[in-house]
């Protein structure tokens, strides 16, 4: 497993820490990972975009944000999805295709008070991966969400919200082992997913 | 149905928000349509009025944090309460085909300005008015926002960020009584009429895509969906989204 992806080439765009964890997982799996398109050549095998806005794990009822705080909390990173899309479209559409995976929010599936734009963002996000998948199969690229719950995607922020009780059916998994490893997985078995969302959160939201 | 209820329509002087606006005013609300046609908008004020129930057009750019206040504000002055703010105005560039390699700044701006700015200016706005009389805010969004689409990928994105925003928001303000959905339609609009002009294939590919083969009409078909969410019946509906499609789209 440990050369799972040797001679790949992965970008992981953005997302803190979260993505500091994907990227070292793929790495030890034997990929070469950049941390923005402008580090590689050119061209990539595997473009990882994680939806996580730090700023959005905060509480904030839409009523207290001012115009500046709603752009800055939703539109600019959906805007900011919509260009890393495009980016990993054009390094991808260099190797002659290739997977894109999206780390997406459960809780934007879900809803969760004081967190409408972060939502916002999330099924956008969602909504965007899917009208890319349709766009860019015919040319070899795979565009899949893999949702993540606030645990996974802010696991030392104290403030992150659990609307639900009931704990999930497996453990929950680990950004660096499991859900790297499923990543790998995607993006060397064959290309017949795209435009899904896969819960990566081991049986914890099966509504959806 | 609706009487005693006051009704405000964002982009409601053609097409799906007309269709919705005249519904409302036959069920008895009174009606403020919006547009930023001031013109079109009294067209379809004057309709509902010579069919007997109240109403009041008013011109309104949606982006406006301003003319949004001002148009709440005026509603209130006029009929004394809001129960319903709904969110149907879209952007003029939502029906421009770009696969999203190829969509610009531009098209992008305006889509999320029209669609998701002025939802979070209208919903922070009303809300008071909302609370006050245990209303609704609804959202117009799109089976693009569930599927997806390949040439309408900003589309795609607004329709289902609108459709996040919807849940979100229903759990934030339903401890107040506020109740927060939404509506697919699937319903003829001009524009899809010159859609359809140009390529007659279309309205052969959308119809016999739906279950019940056709395209809906804005008033028979999506305004009574309007009513029930606003009026009495569906108090304890609130965060989803109803797809009224004719059965294009099953989820």
């Amino acid at each position: 497993m440990a050369d799972m992806l040797a001679g790949k080439i992965s970008v992981v765009l953005g997302g803190g820490a979260v993505g500091d964890a994907i990227g070292q997982g793929l790495a030890r799996l034997g990929s070469i990972v950049f941390r923005s398109v402008a580090e590689t050549s050119g061209a990539a095998d595997l473009v990882v975009i994680p939806v996580v806005d730090p700023d959005g794990l905060n509480r904030r009822p839409l009523a207290e944000m001012d115009e500046a705080e709603w752009i800055r909390r939703c539109e600019a990173p959906l805007g900011a999805v919509r260009t890393a899309l495009q980016e990993a479209h054009t390094v991808l559409t260099e190797r002659g295709g290739g997977q894109i995976v999206l780390l997406v929010p459960t809780i934007s599936m879900l809803g969760a008070a004081d967190f409408a734009a972060y939502s916002a963002v999330g099924e956008g996000a969602r909504s965007l991966a899917k009208a890319a998948a349709r766009g860019w199969g015919a040319q070899g690229i795979t565009v899949n969400c893999l949702a993540l719950t606030q645990e996974q995607l802010a696991p030392n922020d104290n403030r992150t919200v659990t609307e639900r009780k009931v704990p999930p059916a497996l453990k929950t998994p680990e950004l660096e082992t499991d859900v790297a490893g499923f990543i790998a997985t995607l993006a060397t078995g064959p290309a017949v997913v795209t435009g899904t969302t896969m819960m990566l959160d081991g049986g914890d939201v099966m509504s959806v | 149905m609706l009487s005693g209820k006051t009704v405000l329509l964002t982009g409601a002087s053609q097409g799906v928000g007309r269709g919705m606006a005249l519904a409302a005013g036959a069920a008895g609300a009174a009606v403020v349509i919006t547009a930023r046609n001031l013109e079109a908008a009294e067209g379809v004020a004057q309709e509902i009025r010579a069919a007997g129930s109240k109403a009041l057009a008013l011109r309104c750019d949606v982006t406006d944090r301003g003319e949004v206040e001002s148009v709440i504000a005026a509603t209130l002055q006029e009929f004394g309460k809001l129960d319903a703010l709904v969110h149907n105005a879209t952007s003029r560039f939502s029906g421009r085909g770009a696969r999203l390699d190829k969509v610009t700044d531009e098209d992008w701006n305006d889509q999320v300005a029209v669609g998701l700015r002025a939802t979070f200016l209208c919903a922070q706005a009303a809300l008071p008015a909302l609370k006050a009389s245990q209303g609704s805010f609804i959202i117009l969004t799109s089976n693009a926002g569930i599927e997806g689409s390949l040439p309408l990928p900003v589309y795609s994105a607004i329709k289902g960020a609108q459709r996040g925003l919807t849940k979100s928001l229903a759990r934030e303000w339903g401890p107040d009584g506020v109740r927060v959905n939404a509506i697919a339609p699937v319903a003829f609009t001009p524009a899809m009429g010159k859609f359809f002009d140009a390529q007659p294939a279309m309205r052969d590919f959308i119809e016999s895509g739906a279950a019940l083969r056709r395209v809906g009409d804005p008033q028979a078909d999506i305004g009574p969906v309007l009513n029930f969410l606003i009026g009495p019946d569906s108090g304890f509906i609130t965060g989803q989204t109803l797809l009224v499609n004719g059965g294009a789209t099953m989820v």
